[in-house]
């Protein structure tokens, strides 16, 4: 199980989901990227799951160096929370912001 | 049989019938090069299996929702679905779009369209879990709100991530406004589509699809994202785009003299009473966050959150320009959490704003004038402003509740039943019930009077009018980018000429599935078609060019048009304004005076059928421009049915 990191500025729109299917595979997908958005429409909480290891089809992300595919594909005033995120700087705080 | 690999489209088009349950699968490729995708491809079904006696809410009315070939890519905004079917006002084309995640997931699962066709016998929703088609019981949720509806399939599915598109109290009472929500509040709202849904007992589809999307030229593909994305980020208008949304051009709009007040008594609204609805104080005091689409870099969605008054603790996607000018101009609300609860309100119960509010102006109107008293109204007052009981009223159109039955009808229909000489002051085109200021600009009106599916600015009017007031350098380069002298908001000339190349970019786009909020339609600065037909071209591995993607809108266009004529008779007369914007003046504000003359509205009408190679006596098509378009087959239909001109 992986811990979901909820967000204070990640806008939900997924395409660092879709660019990290396509980084893997030259495809574009949702369910074999490292990455994944939790779109809580109702309370407008976003939350970014980051695997780390292969699970369900989600393969494990595999660059950690700050130029991830993913982070070009960020809307401008999420990246360095997303950035953050990756580095692993944001752990998850229970049903809270990361 | 194998089937050939294509790109960008998944080649699938999944046909479900409801009266027989019977599931199948079609090719899209037998119709892709011809029609594109999205808009495009459900317009070619549409015609060739709707009877132009069908009425609307027949088993044999087909639905079909369509995702274009950009979607589920890397391609910003390609996130759009489109549904057509026939419209409940006009029973000519029926149309409409909406954002959110569902079109990406329906790709995803393997399909580019769903066709729906025949009655369910009881309520159902269709579940598409990538290849495992399934329809489910529904009884547990007839009569449930959008909101609910969405919350109950996710608990049956037991997924949170699945994506629905539903329908409301509204749908299932066949009003004629309905919608079709997707995400809670991002609604295919014209042409009353939702209540076509309910008339087939189709409660919901709902759909995951654990698949991806390929392209033809990977590298390259990436190669036109990036640079489209570029683009976008040096878009001057793309800060405040981002931050307000469209309601960020509010002033703009009625400095323009484009917001319909007080049901189009006038065009422009006291500034004091604009003043209540400004951008910034929806930022600061209901904001939460930024919200968006899928794969949208601009993010023009705002989610927000009411802390006090009657309404507090309401938590909602908040809404876009035209909610304001509907809710705060046409109907005069002050009350700045009124508009974000009026919104929410009509998205649970399913009910397009534009065709919810117009029928309520109009009553309000009557009463004004005395048409209407209380006895008529089930004893409410229709006061201008007051919310309570313009939610009342909602709730009862939603419901077919007493007064709120007549107004289900629509504006044009109500007036017709209720008589009394107040036909005038319904403002509808082609029967539909109508958001835009007629009056001004002067494109704006014209593309809404002319959209095939009745009213509407998504389908031709020009937003550069207002969008680029005061930026000169983008206004000079706007005019060449679409070949016109002007696009001063009053100025006839060569509208036109601007509206049919809006005509033509919305009818790309729409069948390719980009949001036209990223494209030159919001700001010249951004997307053109060069860089869509690269995008396509990369995709699909299918070389194209604009003068090829131009030539298959002309194409979709022209269905339309012929759909219109065959099915629903419509004509010339049908492209004029409603009486009341050529009769009367803009009341105040900066074109104080302004009439829109109904002369120059001919001349601008006769050169938009010539420009298409329409006949402009009576609007009709002709054959000659039909076989230009390969559409020898849709004159011979139109001839079948005396409506061909003769040139």
């Amino acid at each position: 199980m992986q811990e979901v990191i909820y967000t204070e500025k990640c806008t939900g729109c997924r395409s660092c989901e879709i660019a990290c299917a396509y980084h893997h595979r030259r495809v574009f997908s949702r369910k074999i990227s490292s990455i994944e958005i939790i779109r809580r429409e109702q309370e407008g909480e976003f939350g970014i799951v980051v695997y780390r290891h292969t699970e369900n089809g989600h393969i494990a992300c595999d660059c950690a160096d700050g130029k991830e595919f993913c982070l070009r594909y960020c809307p401008e005033i999420a990246r360095d929370e997303l950035k953050a995120i990756l580095k692993g700087e944001v752990v998850s705080e229970e049903g809270g912001v990361g | 049989m194998k089937r050939r690999k294509v790109y960008g489209y998944t080649g699938k088009i999944l046909r479900v019938d409801l009266s027989t349950e019977a599931i199948s699968v079609e090719p899209t490729v037998k119709y892709a090069k011809e029609w594109l995708g999205g808009r495009g491809i459900n317009m070619s079904i549409v015609y060739s299996e709707l009877k132009p006696w069908t009425i609307p809410y027949e088993p044999a009315n087909r639905i079909v929702i369509g995702a274009g070939p950009l979607v589920g890519t890397l391609a910003p905004g390609a996130t759009r679905l489109s549904i057509a079917s026939k419209n409940v006002f006009s029973y000519g084309v029926g149309t409409a779009n909406c954002g959110g995640h569902f079109a990406p997931e329906l790709k995803f699962a393997g399909y580019d369209h769903i066709i729906l066709q025949g009655r369910s016998k009881k309520p159902v929703y269709l579940w598409i879990d990538d290849d495992h088609i399934e329809l489910r019981d529904a009884h547990g949720i007839w009569g449930k709100t959008t909101w609910e509806t969405d919350d109950l399939i996710k608990q049956d599915i037991g997924d949170e991530e699945i994506q629905i598109l539903c329908i409301g109290p509204a749908g299932e009472n066949l009003v004629r406004g309905a919608c079709i929500i997707a995400n809670r509040n991002r609604a295919a709202g014209k042409c009353g589509l939702g209540a076509i849904m309910g008339s087939k007992n189709l409660k919901a589809v709902a759909v995951r699809g654990t698949g991806s999307v390929e392209v033809a030229r990977p590298g390259r593909f990436i190669k036109a994202v990036d640079s489209a994305r570029e683009k976008l980020e040096k878009s001057p208008l793309l800060q405040g785009f981002a931050k307000y949304g469209t309601h960020g051009i509010w002033p703009l709009k009625n400095e323009a003299c484009s917001v319909p007040f007080k049901n189009f008594q006038d065009a422009h609204m006291p500034p004091e009473i604009e003043i209540k609805m400004n951008p910034d104080m929806f930022m600061t005091t209901y904001k939460k966050r930024d919200m968006a689409c899928m794969i949208c870099p601009l993010h023009c969605s705002n989610f927000y959150h009411i802390d006090h008054g009657p309404y507090c603790g309401l938590a909602t996607e908040g809404f876009q320009l035209e909610i304001s000018a509907e809710l705060g101009g046409k109907l005069a609300i002050e009350y700045p959490p009124a508009i974000i609860k009026g919104h929410a309100f009509c998205n649970q119960l399913g009910l397009d704003v534009d065709n919810a509010t117009n029928p309520i102006a109009w009553a309000f109107e009557c009463y004004q004038r005395g048409i209407l008293a209380e006895r008529d109204t089930d004893g409410l007052k229709l006061e201008w402003g007051d919310y309570g009981v313009i939610f009342e009223l909602i709730r009862k159109m939603a419901y077919r509740e007493g007064f709120g039955n007549i107004l289900a009808e629509g504006s044009k229909h109500a007036s017709e039943i209720v008589g009394r000489d107040s036909g005038y002051y319904a403002i509808t085109m082609k029967g539909q019930d109508l958001y835009e200021e007629i009056r001004l600009p002067i494109g704006w009106g014209f593309g809404a009077c002319v959209a095939t599916r009745g009213g509407g600015h998504t389908t031709g009017a020009p937003s550069v009018e207002i969008n680029t007031v005061g930026a000169s350098e983008v206004a000079e380069f706007a005019k060449r980018l679409y070949g016109v002298k002007t696009i001063n908001p009053d100025e006839y000339e060569d509208k036109a000429k601007l509206v049919i190349y809006f005509e033509r970019h919305q009818e790309i786009v729409n069948s390719l599935g980009i949001c036209m909020f990223v494209t030159c339609w919001q700001d010249p600065t951004q997307l053109t078609l060069r860089e869509t037909a690269e995008l396509y071209s990369a995709a699909t591995g299918w070389e194209t060019t604009v003068d090829e993607l131009v030539r298959i809108a002309d194409r979709i266009l022209n269905l339309e048009k012929a759909f219109n004529v065959l099915h629903a008779n419509l004509g010339r007369k049908d492209d004029y304004p409603p009486e009341r914007c050529l009769k009367e003046p803009v009341k105040s504000g900066r074109y104080k005076g302004f009439v829109l003359s109904r002369q120059e509205y001919d001349k601008m009408l006769d050169e938009y059928y010539q420009l298409h190679g329409w006949d402009s006596d009576s609007g009709l098509q002709t054959r000659k421009c039909l076989e230009n378009l390969d559409l020898a087959n849709v004159a011979d239909d139109l001839e079948s049915a005396l409506k061909i001109a003769e040139m």
